[in-house]
C-alpha cells in the first residue's frame, strides 16, 4: 500500500489501493518510521493509485501534515482523482495542503521556502 | 417478483477487525449494484458503509473483540442498510452527529457527516439489544433524461 522514495530533503510516499482504516494505519506507520529516521523533512503524497478514501484516510493525511509541521517542513499532495479531490475539499484539507497536478509541481511547492 | 425491481436481502456478521471494513464496504457495493444505482451512487454507498462499519470497529468495543452486523435490503430501487454493534453505545447522539465532533484526537469527526451527506436518510441510536444501530436509506439519483431522445 505504501512505498517511498527520498528526494533530497523530501520524502515521497506513494499510496496504492484503499485509504481506509487499514491504509491509514499503514500510512501513519510508514511516515513515523521514515521521518523519525531523519529521512527528509517535507512530505509529498502520491495519490495516483488511490481509488477510495474515507474519513480515516483523511485523518491520516492531516496527521502527516501535523507531523511535517513539527519538523518545519512542507506537505503537498498530487495525483488525486476527481472523486478523492472533492472529498479532500469537502473536508477542508485542500485549504491546508494544496493539491497539485504532478510530482514536479508538488516538488516545486515544497521547495519554495 | 418484478425483475426490473429486484427485492433482495443480505446479512453479514464479522469481528471488529480493520480488515473487515473493506470486506463489508465492497460486499454492500456489489449487492447494491443489482439495482439502478449510478456509479456515483455506488461510490457514495461505499463511503457511507465504510464510515458506519469503521465506527463500529473503532468506537464500539474499546480494547476488546466484538461482532458487527450489516443488513442490506433492496426493495424496488431503494437500498436500506443497518449497521449494528453490541458495544458501549453513544451517550449523546445529537452531539456525536455534529460535524467535527470526535472522542478520538487522531480523527476528524467526519464519519456521521459523510453518512448524512451521502445517504438519503440517516438514523442513529441504540439497537434493540443495546449497542449502536445506524440505519441508512439510499435512493438512486434521478437519471437525467437525454435531450431530444423523443423525436417529434
Ligand atoms: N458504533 C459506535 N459506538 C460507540 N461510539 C460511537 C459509534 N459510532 C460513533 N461513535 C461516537 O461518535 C463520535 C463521532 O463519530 P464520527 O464517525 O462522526 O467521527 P469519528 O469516528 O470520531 O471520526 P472520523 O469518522 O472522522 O474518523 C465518535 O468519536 C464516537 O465517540
Ligand atoms: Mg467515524
Amino acid at each position: 500500500m505504501v512505498s517511498h522514495e527520498v528526494m533530497g530533503n523530501t520524502l515521497l510516499l506513494r499510496l496504492r489501493g484503499d485509504l481506509d482504516i487499514r491504509g491509514a494505519q499503514e500510512l501513519r506507520l510508514a511516515a513515523e518510521n521514515l521521518l523519525r529516521g531523519g529521512t527528509g523533512r517535507s512530505v509529498i503524497l502520491d495519490l495516483t493509485g488511490v481509488e477510495f478514501v474515507d474519513s480515516s484516510g483523511l485523518g491520516a493525511i492531516l496527521g502527516r501534515y501535523r507531523q511535517v509541521l513539527d519538523s518545519a517542513g512542507r506537505m503537498a499532495v498530487y495525483g488525486a482523482s476527481p472523486r478523492v479531490a472533492s472529498l479532500l475539499e469537502v473536508a477542508g484539507i485542500t485549504g491546508i495542503i494544496p493539491l497539485h497536478e504532478s510530482l514536479d509541481r508538488a516538488l516545486a511547492y515544497v521547495k519554495e521556502r | 417478483m418484478d425483475l426490473d425491481r429486484p427485492d433482495n436481502m443480505m446479512r453479514l456478521e464479522f469481528l471488529n477487525l480493520p480488515a473487515n471494513v473493506g470486506v463489508a464496504r465492497n460486499a454492500v457495493a456489489t449487492f447494491a449494484a443489482q439495482a439502478e444505482f449510478t456509479l456515483s451512487d455506488v461510490e457514495e454507498i461505499r463511503l457511507a458503509v465504510s464510515e458506519a462499519v469503521t465506527n463500529a470497529v473503532v468506537h464500539a468495543y474499546p480494547g476488546r473483540r466484538g461482532w458487527v452486523r450489516v443488513n442490506a435490503r433492496l426493495s424496488g430501487s431503494l437500498l436500506e442498510l443497518t449497521v449494528d454493534d453490541d458495544g458501549q453505545g453513544i451517550a449523546d447522539v445529537a452531539l456525536a452527529r455534529q460535524a467535527s465532533y470526535t472522542t478520538d484526537p487522531e480523527r476528524m469527526g467526519l464519519g456521521f457527516s459523510f453518512m448524512e451527506a451521502f445517504s438519503d436518510r440517516l438514523e442513529v441510536g441504540p439497537g434493540p439489544a443495546g449497542g449502536t444501530r445506524v440505519f441508512m436509506v439510499k435512493q438512486p439519483a434521478a437519471v437525467p433524461r437525454e435531450e431530444g431522445s423523443s423525436s417529434a
